[in-house]
């Protein structure tokens, strides 16, 4: 009697919680096309470097270069550009 | 002058044959051909190639390489170079450090025992890899049939339970048992090692040796309960399914995650797993992606092929444990199948007709294998059927059943003892 307890109260459990993930399955579901998580049109490329942190990198740059041209009393060199 | 004694020497592998009884001899000897064929029938396509392939080649040659080298003293003299899986098993932790210590700088396959295998590592990486090709597009287009279907594939882990214990197993040895019917083997390795670490060795071979069976009989299991015009039942999307962005499939797997992890801290290193693939799969980092759906997933299979193929020697098989296991694996992955089907049933009358019963084999969570053979006897009889979605959906619910069955059975079972 015990072992058939047991046996029903796991399989119990188990349907409960399984049908508690399909409703927040369901419900996520819903949600997620309710709040409009993301702009469709051009989601991010997450595994190249952004516009933006290429920005970044160049303000750096340009800002290291700055220092080093004050602490030398130098003016800092113009970037090169392309001759036709 | 080479004596014989030298040849003894020279020859290890076979002069260890008859140092042992002939009972073991006779078994390294069969289990050396059937290392071979297990290899043979994955390369055929019989059986899951992926795992066959490797564990037949291990299991083949860890009976033949038997050498007269015990360092721990445990084999009466004989032994191998491949690993000792129970260096660091007794009472004594002083002496389980030295084995364990002693062994790793002998054994080749030992670290990845020990590191990966024994601490379900392996598991988790597996996991994480079949994660990454799940998508659960599949389980949001028809979440309550899904699940539906899953748990009636769940019979053999909860009915193998009352039986393995008319064998004479404790509770928490028979629910790691039966969980061999969930057909997941990730999840078989962990709540063995969870519930019964005594009997982790022969009950994660003997899953293993079922699951590439499961490929071979599930379809003469198929035919004999699904008569041929519901077999060629075609199967039509939902009237309004909707589609998801890989962002929305992202945080609803989340959630998901969280969720469950929440519900079940005791299976939650699994579920992270499985989660962490699918949450990589749809984040669009192809860097991931690539390395946990290609190297992660490939070198834990190989590496588990391995490693269960050289536990695989006579004398574990030969343990008087084994036997009733087989009986009982069989029997779990048996009852999940016909359980599985009658779930396809179920949802075929429910519907009034729109869902063909063999996709309940699907619920078995034995992922792709299962959805893959599904489509495949489907398609044999109408080959215009597409029931692959609604087996894979099927599919990703049986994994997410049996991690909470297995959560379940853990968290009641870890301290229970029955009167």
């Amino acid at each position: 009697m015990k072992i058939f307890l047991l046996t029903v109260t796991i399989y119990a459990l188990t349907i409960f919680f399984a049908f508690l993930i399909a409703a927040i399955v369901q419900g996520l579901g819903v949600l997620v096309k309710k709040i409009h998580l993301e702009p469709e049109e051009n989601p991010p490329d997450l595994s190249m470097p952004n516009s933006d942190a290429l920005k970044e990198e160049e303000s750096v740059a340009v800002a290291i270069a700055l220092a080093a041209a004050a602490r030398s009393g130098r003016a800092p060199r113009k970037p090169a550009t392309q001759s036709s | 002058m080479i004596t014989l004694q030298h040849l003894q020497d020279i020859f290890q592998g076979i002069t260890s044959l008859f140092a042992m009884g002939p009972k073991l001899a006779f078994a390294r000897l069969a289990l050396i051909v059937l290392g071979l064929f297990l290899m043979y029938l994955g390369r055929k396509g019989v059986l899951e190639a992926l795992i066959m392939i490797p564990m037949g080649l291990g299991m083949a040659t860890i009976n033949a390489a038997v050498m007269f080298f015990d360092p721990l003293h445990l084999h009466g003299g004989l032994g191998t170079l491949f690993l000792e899986a129970q260096a660091g098993a007794t009472t004594d932790a002083v002496r389980n450090a030295a084995d364990l210590m002693t062994i790793l700088q002998i054994d080749w396959l030992q670290p990845v025992y020990t590191f990966m295998f024994s601490n379900g590592l392996i598991a988790c990486f597996v996991f994480m890899g079949i994660g990454s090709l799940l998508d659960i597009g599949f389980i949001l287009a028809r979440p309550y049939t899904s699940i539906t279907l899953a748990l009636f594939a769940e019979l053999g882990s909860i009915a193998t339970i009352p039986i393995a214990m008319a064998f004479g197993f404790s509770p928490q040895q028979s629910a790691a048992i039966a969980i061999v019917g969930g057909a997941d083997g990730p999840m078989v390795l962990f709540t063995s090692l969870q519930l019964a670490p005594e009997l982790f060795v022969p009950i994660a071979v003997v899953a293993y040796l079922y699951l590439g069976l499961t490929y071979g009989l599930y379809p003469y299991l198929i035919r004999a309960m699904v008569p041929k015009h519901l077999r060629a039942l075609p199967m039509f999307p939902p009237a309004k399914q909707k589609k998801y962005t890989a962002f929305e499939k992202m945080t609803i797997a989340s959630v998901m995650c969280v969720l469950l992890s929440f519900l079940l801290p005791v299976a939650a290193p699994l579920i992270f797993s499985l989660f962490l693939g699918i949450v990589i799969r749809e984040s669009g980092i192809k860097a991931f992606q690539d390395l946990v759906s290609g190297p992660v997933l490939y070198l834990s299979t190989l590496f588990l092929g391995l490693v269960l193929g050289v536990l695989c020697d006579a004398g574990t098989l030969l343990d008087p444990k084994i036997l009733p296991l087989l009986i009982l694996g069989c029997v779990s992955l048996l009852l999940s199948g016909i359980g599985g089907l009658l779930g396809g049933y179920f949802m075929w009358w429910i519907t009034k007709g729109k869902v063909n019963p063999v996709v309940g084999i699907a619920g078995v969570s034995c992922v792709p294998t299962t959805a893959k053979l599904a489509q495949k006897i489907v398609s044999k009889d109408n080959p215009s059927a597409v029931i692959m979605p609604a087996a894979l959906g099927a599919n990703i619910s049986g994994v997410i059943t049996t991690a909470i069955i297995a959560g379940v059975m853990c968290s009641l079972l870890s301290k229970l003892t029955l009167q």
